[in-house]
């Protein structure tokens, strides 16, 4: 997973070793990841699923193999289910991906996203574990 | 229903020009070509539309980022839905982590295997633990 992360960040972003943000670049210049997991339908029928799939909080991208002994980069910035459930649910609703895309790229953030105190999942390194 | 309008609009766009579409929308293209999964044909078809439509979305960055990654994740999903036999004839389980890497020019996705992550996270614990132990 790491790995995929890492080629894909060089693909693209070949002067990013990691998502660091220098003090004379933008935040948004910065390099980041959030991921979501996908479902599979063994996992019960839709009527007993969540709204949503499981997802993790953004965090600036960082090559974990390099040694970086920075934390583990995840921002203060957090979003709840309810916060996408609306957005998601419309793009799912659109009937070409380009629609879908559209509205996303549109979604307007809620407000108060900022935590302020510290979460144990942004102490941790991984967002995800699994067995 | 919409989903598999989006299934559809996607996979035909992850189809070469010159190839028509599949009778079975849903399912892999039927061009015998083994170098990526359906899933991973679908994520980068989505990728190249998102590129073609991503612009900075300024202050909402990460919000945006969450939202590409979840949609990514629901888009998946639904494949899966569609092929569950395809689960059942595999040998390997299904990719199931789609992570969204963003900044304010580019948006991309990558799928890949949680348990990836747990292994290179234990590797680099071994390596840790070697280094303190010298």
């Amino acid at each position: 997973m790491q790995t995929k992360l890492d080629d894909k960040v060089r693909e693209l972003w070949p002067r990013k070793v990691s998502g660091n943000v220098s003090s004379e670049e933008k935040e948004n210049d910065g390099v980041y990841t959030v991921s979501a997991v996908v479902r599979l339908p063994d996992e019960g029928d839709s009527s007993n699923r969540p709204l949503l799939p499981l997802f993790s909080c953004p965090r600036r991208y960082s090559d974990f193999l390099q040694g970086s002994r920075e934390s583990s980069g995840y921002l203060r910035e957090r979003f709840e289910e309810t916060d996408v459930l609306g957005p998601i649910a419309m793009a799912l609703k659109a009937h070409s991906v380009q629609d879908s895309l559209k509205l996303i790229l549109t979604a307007f953030p809620p407000r108060d996203t900022i935590m302020i105190e510290a979460t144990p999942e942004a102490e941790s390194t991984f967002p995800f574990y699994f067995g | 229903m919409a989903v598999d309008d989006i299934l559809q609009d996607l996979l035909a766009n992850s189809l070469p020009e010159n190839k028509t579409q599949p009778a079975m929308n849903t399912d892999l293209p039927a061009s015998g070509d083994t170098s990526a999964s359906g899933p991973d044909k679908l994520v980068r078809a989505l990728e190249r539309q998102c590129s073609a439509q991503y612009t900075d979305p300024g202050p909402g960055i990460h919000f945006i980022g969450l939202l590409l990654a979840v949609f990514a994740a629901e888009i998946v999903s639904g494949y899966w839905a569609k092929n569950a036999q395809r689960i059942q004839g595999s040998e390997n389980d299904p990719a199931r982590l789609i992570s969204c890497l963003y900044s304010g020019k580019e948006a991309a996705f990558v799928l890949a295997h949680p348990t990836e992550v747990v292994s290179q996270f234990k590797h680099k614990l071994n390596v840790d633990a070697d280094k303190a132990g010298r």
